[in-house]
């Protein structure tokens, strides 16, 4: 029954992901469709302007570097339905225009439920993260206390067995069971889920995941055996078991968390805002001084006095860049603030494997924070580079031409290679072996004193 | 009898290490939960002030501009903290913390406060709420699985029994020291969460009856809570043999009901009344705007343009009238359009939160296997830290952006005689603009919203109650 | 003289297992009747349904003219009764678990100085008294449970293998203690293994087998090798069925 309750809640995180991943694939192709519309329409229109075919009615606007968006998207990694991570509160998609301002870039967020959100995603990952431990601690806690409480383990040490290798193969047999369960539920959810999927590395990327399973089985099956070795009562070992599940599982990480926090807060949104606001505003009222400062840098520049594009347009964009420039040491702060706290965290990641697993689990899907900050990143940098182009065409009250435009780089994300991703977290991970190692030994030696009598 | 077997048994905690070791874990993650959440708060509060203040500075000190492209400019409207945010942040973090109140649009919040949290407080994140639902109904059970159980074991029940004990005396004496232990972690946790949130509150916003009512009502269910625990407990520790049976059960009740089933509950809701995706929201958005907008030749065009004209001049006026009013018309337009665009995000929004309404009764359907569900919802509600206090929020941003773009587009009508969209208006005008004065919703929008959650509570500990007294009751006469 | 516990055609079958059989027993005030037996005789089960801890298949158990299945509450606050390990709290000390029990059963309190007099009458000094009972050794224990029996004044003492574990010295004590309360005209029902002191004590012995009372001696009309082959013969009997 328990193992029934397990393995459903592990295919049904199989499938929460696979439901999470499939709508955000859907949110991404809609948007690069939504783009593409848009942007053929704009293209047509500036190819008609450029054939000069009479057309008349084409919008003012035309050709105005200001009207070109671009999509962006965070891609999909093959096994991204094993883990939500970060992925459904961060923006993974977002159209890139010179007319917001960075601040506004990503700002109409997804429209989840809140209280889910609050709550927790839930996925195979978080599945295995809460309740393996709990599993092995529930079929193996008692593995020598289940002979002592009933008082049989005299009658069992009197006839000759040796206790160490009868320990360990119980627990291994259990343990086993357990871990075993667990690959080959996730083994179902990965193969079902991959119907309709091109391989494109999802098996290998598996088979990494698996082996954090595995090694996170290990680390608790070692911490159980410890417990046990001490040849304690069940409900010793059982209230022992669950303070450390509880302790490293629940408060370990939220603790981690909140003083992470704490410690290093990241600058605030709204004095972000205000800020930003208060740059608009000033830019706003000396415009003139402005627009002559962005002549000075571009000699070159000459305003098509004659031009259709209204004033607006070229106020718009000495607005934009002016307040991105000004919020840009603002959001290097959220950035220094968010590299702060990945460093504390890189250290408690050596004190439980649950904070250490969890990491690796979303990078190695490709939903962590860290990668979805890095399009955030990458996005604001390409708009950048958009708005260094198109700048003098603006200022100067010039269209692009469609070469220009049909040669104009698409955005594409950067991906970090997958051993860079998990380059930092396998450190604690062979730290916490070590432990794993260290803990075999000692309980080794433990179980050679253990006695039928109690002290 | 009740007070022999209460002393007994707190003399056993009290020398029970264990237990002591208990108390001051939970003691310290709850000092821990208040420190953090009272700096954490307090800032928040001090921010959102600031943050209030400068954008009225600013807006003021737009000088000589266009209305119009003022309400482009326009104002944020600051969520401001929550009456107990501190004790139960509830979705606080994950609705964001500013509207921007521009014309012709109804944005969202934004800035939701936990895309800059960690990316482990998604695992587990610690409020003073979280530490009371999770942690304590640990304790009760850890106090009270051995309670009949392990009297049992040792024999000493039989032992009680012989003495012609009153058996309701033996399992009341036991639930009151227990649930005794638990509450009183409760209300030191709610009371400081209270007086901290006294401290970084303005007050002028609320008033402190609905404060002090509030911290009633969460004392009240989370009582309520920790009572069905404590009989749950009791109730199995009566049923099984064994204490360390006892305790797996329970530990696995408090697994499957405490930890995973919110969880899993939210997921399910979202999968059988999924949220729209924004791409699609606002997609839908733009078709609903442009079916909706009048033929500007329509009869009903033109009552909206007369009722827009009535209304900036502030009286009725016949035809003969309005043809002779020299009038910006583009300013009549413009303030035409937003009441007409109005109407279609007040529904957009109205049917996206009744979406989220719908996702929050399911999971209180789901409640009839996890009262810890029912639990949050009222946390949340009575902290105002809930979706409802969100969408009251959002609602009253909304009415206040309406009011910001037509006093600007009245500003266009009346003082502008034509087409001319150059019309500025002086530096001195943007202070008529009236300020954003919200008022938190009172506990009485709570309790409306969350009244079922209540009574399944409520039917919760009853139940329990029941089954200790009865059903543990004939257990023990065995 | 008052009969204080009766059994009238007393019953009791589990599922298949005929525990005890038609059993006709009285105990009077002032008289102790023992039960000897092998393990399975019926003695314990006696004791339980006197106690009210078993229901009965059928006949009745009474106690002190109270129908024991239905006045439990009123039936227990007559009896007391001294189990063969008497299970205490082992993070209490001896006074305070004469003193919860003491709580529970009478709902009112004794002074210190009752609880340590109960402690003497059954020989624990106040050094004992105060430890916990976790360093308790099993005589100690069993007289915690002779003291929390007396605290009560009961009109009929129930005890099942009381003296089994105990050293001569301590079931010697143990032995004058209950012969005292019998001469204070409690009702006194104890199951036993020793011969020895069963005929000392007894009044009445009554010898089980196989859930049926098939002896009641008067131990002055036997001597104690005649008592011994009596039983022996009646085991015997036991083994060959």
């Amino acid at each position: 029954m328990v193992f029934l309750v397990f393995v459903s809640t592990l295919i049904y995180g199989g499938f929460a992901g696979q439901a999470e991943r499939g709508a955000r694939k859907s949110a991404i192709e809609n948007h690069d469709r939504t783009v593409s519309t848009k942007m053929s329409g704009w293209l047509k229109d500036l190819r008609a302007l450029e054939q000069d075919d009479g057309s008349t009615d084409l919008p003012s606007l035309t050709g105005s570097a200001m009207d070109v968006i671009f999509a962006s998207s965070l891609p999909q990694e093959p096994l991204s339905d094993f883990s939500i991570g970060q992925s459904d509160l961060l923006p993974f998609f977002g159209e890139i225009s010179l007319k917001n301002p960075n601040i506004r870039l990503f700002s109409k967020y997804e429209f989840a439920d809140p209280i889910g959100l609050a709550l927790g995603n839930f996925d195979i990952s978080k599945a295995v993260l809460l309740f393996v431990p709990l599993m092995l601690i529930i079929f193996c806690f008692d593995v020598t206390s289940a002979d002592r409480d009933s008082r049989r383990l005299g009658l069992i040490m009197l006839q000759g067995i040796n206790l160490r290798n009868l320990f360990w193969k119980r627990i291994f047999f259990r343990a086993l069971i357990v871990i075993g369960v667990t690959c080959a539920s996730a083994f179902a959810v990965m193969i079902y889920n991959s119907q309709g999927l091109a391989d494109d590395g999802r098996f290998a990327i598996f088979a990494v995941w698996m082996t954090f399973v595995v090694f996170y089985g290990a680390f608790w099956s070692a911490l159980i055996a410890f417990v046990a070795s001490f040849n304690r009562s069940g409900e010793f070992n059982v209230l022992t078991l669950l303070g450390l599940w509880v302790g490293l599982t629940l408060i370990g990480p939220a603790t981690s968390s909140s003083l992470a926090e704490a410690l290093y807060p990241s600058p605030s949104r709204l004095t972000y805002l205000a800020e930003a606001r208060e740059v608009e505003n000033e830019t706003r009222l000396s415009e003139p001084d402005v627009v002559n400062e962005f002549m000075l840098d571009h000699p070159e520049l000459l305003v098509d006095v004659e031009s259709q594009f209204p004033d607006y347009v070229s106020s718009s964009f000495l607005v934009t860049s002016t307040v991105d420039e000004a919020t840009a040491p603002i959001i290097a702060g959220f950035e220094e603030a968010l590299g702060r706290r990945e460093e504390l965290m890189d250290v408690f990641r050596y004190l439980s494997p649950a904070i250490a697993v969890h990491s690796l689990f979303n990078e190695v899907t490709g939903t962590s924070g860290r990668r979805h900050n890095s399009y955030l990143m990458q996005a604001r940098g390409f708009k950048a580079n958009y708005a260094k182009l198109v700048g003098p065409n603006i200022i100067g009250r010039k269209p692009i031409s469609a070469e220009f435009f049909e040669n104009a780089p698409e955005f594409e994300f950067k991906e970090e290679p997958l051993g860079m991703r998990l380059g930092s977290g396998l450190k604690p991970i062979i730290f916490l072996l070590l432990i794993v190692f260290s803990l075999t030994i000692i309980t080794n030696r433990q179980l050679g004193k253990i006695s039928p009598v109690s002290s | 009898m009740n007070k022999a077997i209460i002393v007994k048994e707190f003399t056993e905690i009290v020398r029970d290490g264990r237990a002591i070791i208990l108390f001051g874990i939970i003691g310290l993650l709850l000092l821990l939960g208040l420190v953090t959440s009272f700096s954490s708060e307090s800032t928040r509060s001090q921010t959102v002030f600031d943050a209030r203040v400068a954008d009225s500075e600013v807006f003021n000190a737009q000088g000589v501009k266009n209305p119009h492209s003022a309400a482009h400019f326009s104002r944020m409207a600051h969520k401001p903290v929550a009456p107990l945010s501190a004790f139960d942040p509830g979705v606080s973090a994950y609705v964001g913390q500013v509207v921007w109140l521009e014309g012709h649009y109804r944005n969202p919040a934004m800035f939701r406060a936990a895309e800059d949290a960690t990316e482990l407080s998604r695992l587990e994140n610690f409020s003073l709420a979280g530490v009371l639902t999770l942690i304590i109904p640990l304790l009760v059970i850890l106090l009270g699985y051995g309670s009949i159980a392990k009297e049992r074991e040792q024999g000493t029940l039989r032992q009680i029994i012989s003495s012609g004990t009153s058996l309701r005396g033996l399992l009341l004496g036991k639930f009151i020291i227990v649930f005794s232990i638990s509450f009183a972690f409760l209300f030191f946790t709610i009371v400081f969460a209270a007086v901290t949130s006294l401290s970084v509150f303005e007050a002028s916003s609320q008033p402190l009856t609905d404060l002090f009512l509030r911290s009633i009502s969460l004392l009240f269910v989370y009582g309520l809570y920790t009572a069905f625990v404590t009989a749950t407990t009791l109730f199995i520790s009566s049923l099984v043999q064994e204490a360390k049976n006892s305790l797996l059960i329970l530990l696995g009740l408090w697994t499957v009901m405490v930890v995973s089933l919110p969880r899993l509950s939210a997921s399910i809701a979202e999968q059988v009344y999924p949220s729209p995706r924004s791409g699609e929201f606002w997609e839908a958005m733009d078709v609903r705007l442009s079916q909706n907008r009048l033929d500007s030749s329509s009869a009903e065009y033109a009552a909206a343009e007369r009722a827009v004209i009535e209304r900036a001049f502030g009286k009725k006026l016949t035809e003969n009238e309005i043809e002779n009013l020299a009038i910006n018309t583009r300013g009549v337009r413009l303030e035409v359009s937003e009441v007409i665009d109005s109407e279609i995000y007040t529904a957009a929004y109205a049917e996206l939160f009744e979406n989220y309404a719908n996702q929050k009764n399911f999971r209180r359907l789901l409640s009839i296997f996890s009262p810890t569900i029912a639990l949050q919802h009222l946390s949340q509600a009575f902290s105002g830290t809930d979706v409802n206090a969100h969408e009251h929020f959002s609602d009253e941003a909304e009415r206040q952006r309406n009011n910001i773009v037509r006093v600007l587009n009245e500003e266009m009508i009346i003082n502008d005689g034509g087409e001319n969209l150059r019309y500025l208006a002086p530096p001195e005008f943007w202070e008529t603009v009236p300020e954003f004065e919200y008022e938190y919703p009172t506990l009485e929008l709570a309790w409306r919203q969350s009244g079922a959650d209540f009574f399944i509570i409520l039917a919760w500990a009853l139940f329990s109650m029941v089954a200790m007294f009865w059903l543990g009751k004939g257990r023990l006469e065995v | 003289m008052r009969e204080l516990l009766l059994a009238q055609n007393l019953t009791k079958k589990f599922k298949s297992n005929l525990a005890l059989s038609d059993l006709n027993l009285t105990v009077c005030e002032s008289e102790i009747v023992c039960l000897l037996g092998a393990n399975g005789a019926g003695k314990t089960t006696t004791i339980n349904l006197f106690l009210g801890f078993l229901k009965p298949t059928s006949g009745k158990a009474f106690v002190d003219g109270l129908e024991v299945s239905e006045n439990l509450n009123e039936v227990r606050a007559k009896l007391a009764y001294v189990p063969e390990q008497v299970s205490l709290y082992p993070s209490l000390t001896g006074l305070e678990n004469l003193d919860y029990f003491v709580k529970l059963s009478l709902d009112n309190t004794l002074g210190k100085a009752d609880l340590q007099n109960l402690f003497d009458r059954v020989g624990l000094n106040e050094t004992a008294a105060s430890k916990r009972v976790n360093g308790y050794s099993k005589g100690m224990r069993q007289k915690v449970g002779l003291a929390i029996s007396l605290a009560k004044n009961a009109q009929a003492l129930l005890l099942d293998e009381p003296l089994s574990g105990l050293d001569p010295s301590a079931a010697n004590e143990f032995s004058t203690i209950l012969r005292n309360l019998a001469d204070q005209g409690t009702a006194v029902l104890m199951a036993t293994h020793d011969l020895f002191r069963a005929r000392e004590i007894a009044d009445r012995i009554g010898i089980m087998k196989s859930g049926s009372l098939v002896k009641d001696l008067s131990p002055a009309s036997v001597d104690q090798s005649t008592l011994e082959e009596i039983y022996l013969q009646q085991m015997r009997d036991t083994e060959l069925v």
